[in-house]
């Protein structure tokens, strides 16, 4: 029985330590890919128009929801002390600093990281890498290069759309529903708001993006088995990504702060 | 010329390759012939390069690749075209863009001159008006006339064939067949080819090498394979049903 517990546990580590082996490797080799020609500038702009234009719309709903859910949910604790008018600095600091970096990362992740890994998968399951090779292309210069660099330049963006679209939400509500005036709001925010929250959130959000993009190559690259193991890679990378983006929050707000 | 020495390749507790040990020579048909699950689609995997073996060398035209840098290894590479069993043409590019893309990748022609050169390809292998067709389109054999035209694309000294046959009704093998070997003898390339199908390796070889559980067991001519004394030999081509053909 004890041997039984160890054996399981034993493999699910090697499992766990093989997987992250492979994913730094990977995500080293793109790095050190990407200074060496040829540069494949069509397919980065089509990877910025899949993983970035493409994602404008549900950001922007998601932006705006979220900025006026929370602004209504603070408004309930600051009627309290009567601090209405701090509804609008920690809103935009929570959403600068946190919540757009983080809530576009997972929409990103969710829309184009299981898009990017059940292509890679099904180009995998069909030897289509595998001919990328024979032909003298080097799959992660052709396939992950362009996908990991598009992904890390589009989250930070669509971070900063989410925040603006975000504030737009939170002004709405604040002056429309709680009743604060808007040169409040905006003294208010400008009053508490710095360059450097902004900053903190792009940086985090460009990391994120560089971490679904590759997540994503490296389980579509590894895809095995057919149909089955294409889904697989597509719902083991999100889950992943979604898991590691929460995770790097953490680590990275204790660095920053 | 490729020579093979002593080939091991292991994944995780199977020893899939058992010291494979074979000469291919230049400007011939090499058909390496065996049941499925022997390990003839490992074994050339590791001539190109898209695995690394446990043990043993491989000389390709003299230089020892199993430990080339991928800089290195690409002029070795430049020196093969592929023929894919499923033919892993590029289904998101017409057959015009999978023919084009090495040259686009490899070559300095202009524009114009690289589609010129994929229709010609295309009609080495006997296709005409399909350059704006997808995959999707194609039949099995049309796709394996396209992935041939691609393998061809930056004239390579040789050809790898991954069960060229398999998955195509008869008539359309026995047409690859003979497109293989008409292609072959007029621009003197070097073939090699992995399949179980004896009807085609006897209409195609130069040389046949039987493998068996991960080992060469027999080399020799078509009709040295026939008259073969060795058990394994004669039992696969019982089975396979060579009295058929003879």
């Amino acid at each position: 029985m004890v041997e039984r517990i160890f054996s399981i546990v034993g493999r699910a580590v090697i499992k766990a330590l093989e997987e992250a082996g492979g994913l730094l490797l990977l995500g080293l080799r793109v790095i050190y890919l990407f200074f060496f020609p040829p540069y494949r500038v069509r397919l980065f702009l089509k990877q910025m128009e899949f993983i970035g234009a493409q994602s404008i719309f549900i950001i922007t709903l998601t932006g705006l929801f979220t900025g006026m859910v929370f602004a209504l949910q603070s408004s309930h604790a600051f009627k309290l002390f009567r601090a209405e008018y701090l509804i609008g600095p920690t809103v935009v600091l929570a959403l600068t600093r946190e919540l757009s970096p983080v809530l576009s990362a997972l929409m990103v992740t969710g829309r184009a990281g299981s898009a990017m890994a059940a292509e890679l998968g099904t180009m995998k399951v069909t030897e289509q890498i595998d001919a990328l090779w024979t032909m003298a292309v080097e799959p992660v210069h052709y396939l992950a290069v362009p996908r990991v660099v598009a992904s890390t330049f589009a989250v930070p963006m669509l971070s900063i759309v989410f925040s603006f679209i975000g504030t737009l939400g939170c002004y709405i509500v604040t002056v429309g529903i709680v009743g604060v005036t808007p040169q409040v709001f905006i003294d208010q925010v400008k009053y508490y708001v710095e360059t450097s929250d902004m900053w903190m959130g792009i940086k985090k959000a460009f990391f994120f993006g560089y971490l679904i993009g590759v997540i994503s190559c490296y389980n579509g690259m590894k895809a095995e088995g057919g149909a089955r193991g294409v889904g697989m890679s597509a719902t083991h990378s999100v889950v992943l990504s979604s898991v590691l983006i929460f995770l790097s929050d953490y680590l990275l707000t204790a660095f920053m702060t | 010329m490729i020579v093979i020495e002593y080939l091991h390749k292991w994944f995780g507790d199977h020893h899939v390759l058992k010291g494979i040990n074979l000469v291919i020579e230049k400007g011939k048909i090499t058909v390496i012939l065996g049941r499925s699950g022997c390990g003839k689609t490992v074994f050339v995997k590791h001539i190109i390069g898209l695995l690394k073996p446990d043990r043993g060398k491989i000389y390709i035209d003299g230089v020892e690749i199993t430990s080339l840098s991928w800089r290195k290894m690409k002029d070795i590479v430049k020196k093969f075209g592929m023929l894919f069993q499923g033919s892993a043409l590029f289904d998101s590019m017409t057959v015009e863009e999978n023919v084009a893309f090495p040259m686009r990748e490899h070559s300095n022609f202009s524009e114009e001159e690289i589609k010129k050169r994929a229709k010609e390809k295309l009609e080495v292998v006997g296709l005409k008006d399909v350059e704006s067709l997808y995959p999707s389109e194609l039949s099995g054999g049309m796709k394996k006339r396209v992935g041939l035209a691609r393998a061809m694309a930056l004239d390579p000294e040789y050809i790898i064939f991954d069960e060229p046959t398999t998955g195509v009704d008869p008539p359309t093998a026995y047409s690859i067949d003979m497109l293989m070997k008409e292609t072959q003898r007029r621009f003197n390339l070097t073939f090699i080819v992995i399949t179980h199908d004896i009807a085609s390796t006897f209409r195609i070889a130069d040389k046949i090498a039987m493998m068996e559980d991960g080992k060469i067991v027999e080399t020799g001519s078509p009709e040295g394979i026939m008259n073969s004394k060795n058990e394994t030999v004669k039992r696969f081509l019982e089975i396979k049903g060579l009295e058929v053909l003879t």
